[in-house]
């Protein structure tokens, strides 16, 4: 077990966001230029850190997938045209940090700007980027998120693998403001995580970290086969124990893949 | 403490390995062709393509030819277990996998025929290495990296910020050895991407030059393996003394006419090396051709260092521009300067820029004693990364 400590003072995913992307992103040429997981990514994103209300030093993103429909609109343009036409906004937004970069050029953050495309576990690469960071003392309030999106090629490519018999699809975005300070808004601590775990079943988890599962202090991903589950997560965790449980402790089981362990507690 | 660099892998299109890459540095021979054999494009634009076949690089790798692996993981494991053995690395080591990738698997999905579902690339085997972490697997399964592994994708300054994530593992003690690098192949999508914006130069490129006219893509996958000084199992090359990265925050394709954001990330790695300015003794820039990053990052040169600009060059007209995989090619050739005491030339310098901008160094130097060495690499998004290697 990786020992952490960084505070989560602020977290939102994009089933919950509700601001007015024109207040979020005021230059309406910006706002045109992005479509999509990004426009979703990045107004998730840029509401999650107005609701926090710090000066952010790092922004750090995630993706399995990255921006999965700019990617097949650029390729199928130039394979169906014969390479005669290609469309440069569907390559540039295809780019696996553009939300990240959007991020930074509308909060004018200058400082560390990370991406992660490392399937389910993306979203813990960039969280413990972050805590080390923080610890670091290179930054001390981070933006970190995750986003992907389902398109109907890549759902039906994956039909075609097997994966809907056994997994659960699904998509979307999701962001944490990760901070050195407790301040007054905090929601929950980070205190440690745990990579390369063996697979454990929810009771085994429940077991080790002794959480009360009536409580919700377990929170156990094994059959969704979307990289942005874990984030989603995290956000349902911070949300649970600002409300009163003791703690998280997050299971991502991402198919294929080694299981990572996050704790979260109260302050 | 300190990290040391002890085993470094390249393959790109000046050939297999460190000695094929000094002997093209030392014969300033660029591996840029006029146009790709291997990718089948209608573009006919000059690359700096490896000239073997996917089964060519199985072969390498000792594993079946006929397998469908994306060439980004295929190229990616030949210069990462060519890193590992060159560090004679322990069995005992905790070893981590970090790896820059912005195009993973693109290769093989660009061939796919997704309507078809009969013609002989319908197969989902064409599918299945799309996603970028599937060459960083491949490529831990292929060295036996049980560790830590990820995977990052910042555009061209993928591999450098994989290197500066690894130096934070090791400083964290969640490893004591970390292989850091990346890989890109060449591929349909980046030459029609960078070919609709319009910055690729139908000739060789000419970094730094007033005439120049745009970048050559290439391919290339470099490693370098990372080692707390206290674990080493070899004489490093040198050390991880510094390393920045900061954001231009200004476009999603252009940099700042300042290069705000290569001065920041410089100047970070200034500050976390602990040296002043007058300690740099030779720069690896970014130094892509283009008319924008070119001005860009020699007037952040200006801007950090003054008058007195340490010789710099950019490797790009060697090997054309590797994209995620430039950082870390251009800190293996950074590696093997050091080592060695030399510096290449910059290639196709003929005439200064405006504006009183500084020269590259234009001749190859073997007289040369590099005690720190800064290098650059700068991505879409703003993204900006530098790194400082220093001698003992």
């Amino acid at each position: 077990m990786i020992e952490l400590n960084c505070y989560i003072r602020g977290s939102l995913s994009s089933v919950q966001a509700s601001a007015d992307i024109k207040k979020l992103i005021p230059d309406a040429m910006l706002r045109r230029r992005i479509s999509g997981i990004t426009r979703e990514a990045v107004s998730t994103g840029l509401e999650c850190a107005a609701r926090a209300g710090l000066p952010l030093d790092a922004i750090i993103t995630a993706t399995g997938w990255g921006c999965l429909a700019e990617s097949e609109k650029f390729l199928n343009g130039f394979k169906e045209s014969d390479e005669m036409s290609a469309s440069p906004s569907a390559f540039m937004q295809s780019t696996f940090n553009s939300v990240g970069s959007y991020l930074a050029q509308v909060l004018h953050c200058h400082e560390y700007n990370m991406t992660y495309v490392n399937r389910g576990h993306s979203f813990e690469d960039a969280v413990l980027d972050a805590a080390m960071l923080i610890e670091d003392n290179e930054a001390a309030n981070v933006l970190l998120g995750s986003y992907d999106e389902l398109t109907p090629s890549q759902y039906g490519i994956m039909e075609r693998m097997g994966f809907w018999r056994k997994y659960q699809s699904g998509a979307g975005a999701a962001f944490m403001v990760l901070s050195k300070e407790k301040g007054s808004n905090c929601l929950a601590r980070l205190s440690g995580m745990e990579f390369n775990c063996e697979n454990m079943s929810e009771a085994g988890v429940a077991g080790r970290f002794n959480c009360n599962m009536d409580n919700g202090e377990l929170i156990y991903i094994n059959n969704q086969m979307f990289p942005v589950a874990s984030s989603i997560g995290f956000v349902q965790a911070a949300d649970r124990i600002s409300s009163g449980t003791g703690k998280v402790v997050i299971y991502n089981e991402f198919p294929g893949e080694r299981p990572v362990i996050s704790i979260l507690e109260c302050i | 403490m300190r990290i040391a660099i002890s085993g470094i892998g390249i393959i790109s299109a000046l050939g297999a390995g460190a000695s094929r890459t000094i002997e093209a540095l030392s014969a300033a021979r660029s591996g840029i062709s006029s146009s790709t054999a291997i990718v089948s494009s209608h573009l006919e634009l000059p690359a700096g393509e490896i000239p073997l076949t996917n089964e060519q690089l199985a072969l390498k790798l000792g594993i079946d030819g006929k397998r469908i692996i994306s060439r980004t993981a295929l190229l990616g494991a030949i210069a990462a277990s060519e890193a590992l053995d060159n560090a004679r690395c322990g069995k005992d080591r905790r070893i981590a996998l970090i790896s820059g990738t912005s195009i993973g698997g693109m290769d093989l999905t660009e061939l796919f025929e997704k309507d078809s579902g009969k013609g002989p690339f319908s197969r989902l085997r064409y599918v299945r290495m799309h996603d970028c972490a599937s060459s960083t697997r491949f490529i831990a399964d292929h060295c036996g990296i049980t560790g830590y592994t990820s995977t990052i994708s910042t555009a061209c300054s993928s591999a450098m910020n994989a290197i500066i994530a690894g130096a934070r593992l090791i400083r964290h003690n969640i490893a004591d050895t970390v292989i850091a690098g990346g890989t890109d192949a060449l591929s349909l999508f980046t030459l029609n991407g960078f070919n609709s914006l319009g910055i690729l130069d139908c000739n060789v490129c000419r970094p730094f030059d007033r005439n120049r006219n745009g970048l050559n893509l290439g391919e290339a996958a470099a490693y370098l393996v990372l080692q707390r000084e206290d674990v080493l199992d070899s004489d490093p090359y040198c050390y991880l003394e510094g390393w920045g990265n900061a954001n231009d925050a200004y476009h999603q394709t252009a940099s700042s006419p300042n290069g705000d954001g290569a001065y920041m990330a410089m100047k970070k790695a200034l500050e976390t090396s602990g040296l002043e300015t007058g300690r740099i003794d030779a720069i690896i820039a970014h130094g892509t051709g283009t008319p924008n990053n070119d001005a860009a990052e020699t007037q952040a040169f200006v801007n950090l260092f003054g008058s007195n600009i340490p010789p710099f060059i950019s490797t790009k007209a060697y090997t054309g521009h590797t994209l995620a995989a430039s950082g870390s090619l251009n800190a293996v050739i950074a590696c093997l300067c050091i080592k060695h005491g030399f510096l290449p030339a910059s290639l196709n310098f003929n005439n200064p820029m405006d504006e009183g901008l500084p020269v590259p160094q234009s001749t190859f130097n073997n007289k040369i004693r590099i005690r720190n060495m800064l290098t650059n690499a700068f991505g879409f998004g703003g993204n900006c990364s530098s790194i400082i290697l220093s001698a003992q």
